[in-house]
């Protein structure tokens, strides 16, 4: 097991001074979690949920107020400087990075940190440079970088230390389709290199892409950790119809919600019976492009934490 | 060794690619216009080794406030901190090479307050005992990275760390006697004085550009070293207790 998360508890205190004594707040509350070796595991939350704060725990920069995290066999708190060598963080966004830096020069820092000696980092830092297509900019100043190639580094830069483990917070922050997609084949070769990765993410589609297993967290609390499909399953009777059209299908009974997007509109049903019924609605009408449709992670996410999308 | 060493790298790398950080070194030929300019029209010549002395150390002060101290607070400012905390190398030597690397630098003042006093006014104050003066400058160099240190700490403990570092400026070049020798100031400031290694500085590099004998050269290096170690010391305690108490409460600053 590359994680083993046993009732964590995060608490903190508002408030100024050294120790802070206001009001306390509840970041995860109880959380039981476990992550398989090799496997790509998704955090999904909205914002405030614990996703960061479990990351912290994990990646040993944040002790828990009570109960117990273990990262590749090692307590995060009495085995800290045994987990370290063997992880990788990464940010989304450009967090963590010296703009006045090449590329080249960011990993020989974090490669030092990484203890790693210098004749092995000048031959690993030109291999993930390669790697992540960065070779030619290697030493351009991160600073001129565009978003998606700063986030390169970033990768480059939590592989450094050649991690068993690496913690992906929020990763695709700000990065193009194209780079996201990269992104999502890099994923999948780190699994295939035997890596076990952890990412904490609000991009369903990126979930479901790369992820073998999500975990849903919301208020420091699991509320389901299953397959991206298997999660998809637990959205009970609810059935979706899509269709391209405007009509106004509210008014039919059995529909829960809908939702138009890029002109498709995306309809919830309480049940079989009243897809069928929105269905037969629409073609009807003469709607021709349309189609009851499964669930997508998305609206499980939905089903399950609300529609507080990513309010706190 | 190696992690400060990579520190000492990194952040001659940074500052190469960031010649705005070495504003101080464009303050310098204010100061030394300004201090010769009084001794000059005074026709005070026995005051031309304080002249060239304040520029000097007020440079290297300088230094340490506009850049070594701001290390610290600038990497939790870009988030580069909490990175540093998860990896497994010790923070301590890796932030001592990157604050003595600037440190270093706090010595160029010395060799511009030289040049400026040469081509500006014609004059070059004599060095009467040239090895307790640079004994004094390096002993002035390495107690300024332990007082960096110890500053930068304290930095991280405040979200407006700019504000304090504006206060550590005239108030330090007055109590230290870079300025004016510590003698002239009240009887009650003398005290505080002597906890500023500056002052220790400042009077022993005084006295080595002077004719006469200097005496308790030892003693008074060792004052400035012990001072250096103190800070040093007191840093390095002020960063673990910071680093283990965000590692606690999940934050870095104070207020």
């Amino acid at each position: 097991m590359s994680v083993r998360v046993r009732d964590l508890t995060r608490t903190y205190r508002k408030g100024k001074g050294w120790r802070p004594k206001g009001e306390e707040v509840t970041a995860l509350a109880g959380l039981t979690l476990d992550v398989p070796a090799n496997e790509v595991h998704g955090l999904l939350g909205p914002n405030g949920a614990g996703k960061t704060t479990l990351c912290k725990i994990l990646s040993t920069v944040l002790l828990p107020t009570s109960g117990t995290a273990e990262v590749l066999g090692h307590d995060v708190v009495t085995g800290a400087a045994e987990i370290r060598p063997r992880i990788g963080i990464v940010f989304g966004g450009e967090r963590g990075l010296y703009g006045k830096l090449t590329a080249r020069q960011t990993l020989r820092y974090w490669a030092s940190l990484y203890k790693i000696p210098d004749a092995v980092a000048k031959v690993r830092t030109g291999e993930l440079l390669a790697r992540l297509g960065l070779a030619d900019k290697a030493d351009d100043l991160v600073e001129t970088f565009s978003r998606g190639m700063k986030q390169r580094v970033h990768l480059a830069r939590g592989l450094v230390g050649d991690p068993e483990l690496v913690l992906f917070d929020e990763p695709t922050t700000g990065m193009d389709p194209v780079a996201a997609r990269d992104f999502r084949e890099l994923i999948g070769e780190l699994r295939d290199e035997g890596r076990t990765i952890l990412i904490t993410t609000h991009d369903m589609d990126e979930a479901e892409a790369v992820c073998d297993r999500v975990t849903l967290i919301d208020r420091g609390r699991v509320l389901a950790t299953e397959s991206p499909r298997g999660l998809a399953a637990m959205s009970g009777p609810h059935r979706w119809v899509e269709a391209e059209t405007s009509l106004d299908v509210t008014g039919i009974p059995g529909v829960v919600d809908t939702e138009t997007r890029n002109g498709v509109l995306r309809v919830k049903t309480t049940d079989d019976r009243a897809a069928r019924a929105v269905l037969d609605f629409l073609l009807d009408r003469g709607v021709r492009s349309v189609h009851a449709v499964p669930p997508r992670l998305e609206d499980v996410y939905l089903d399950l934490i609300g529609r507080r999308g990513m309010e706190v | 060794m190696r992690l400060f060493l990579s520190g000492v790298r990194t952040q001659f790398w940074l500052i190469r690619r960031q010649p705005d950080e070495l504003l101080t070194l464009c303050t310098i030929p204010f100061t030394v216009v300004m201090m010769l300019s009084i001794v000059m029209h005074a026709a005070r010549p026995d005051l031309v080794a304080n002249a060239f002395l304040a520029p000097t150390l007020i440079g290297l002060w300088g230094f340490a406030t506009g850049l070594a101290t701001t290390v610290l607070v600038g990497d939790r400012w870009i988030d580069a901190l909490p990175l540093g905390m998860a990896a497994p190398g010790s923070l301590h030597p890796v932030y001592l090479g990157r604050i003595s690397a600037v440190m270093v630098l706090g010595v160029v003042p010395l060799g511009e307050t030289w040049l400026l006093g040469k081509l500006l006014f014609g004059v070059t104050p004599a060095v009467h005992h040239p090895w307790v003066f640079w004994a004094a400058m390096a002993a002035s160099v390495f107690a300024m990275i332990g007082t960096s240190l110890l500053l930068a700490a304290s930095m991280l403990l405040s979200k407006n760390s700019n504000n304090y570092l504006n206060f550590l400026s005239f108030p330090i070049y007055v109590l230290s006697g870079v300025m004016v020798p510590v003698q002239y100031l009240p009887e009650f400031l003398r005290p505080l004085s002597d906890v500023i290694f500056l002052s220790w500085s400042a009077d022993l590099m005084r006295d080595a550009m002077a004719a006469a004998p200097v005496t308790a050269v030892g003693w008074r290096l060792l004052a400035i070293v012990g001072l250096g170690v103190a800070a040093l010391v007191a840093g390095r305690v002020l960063l673990a207790l910071t680093l283990r108490r965000a590692r606690e409460l999940g934050v870095v600053t104070y207020a």
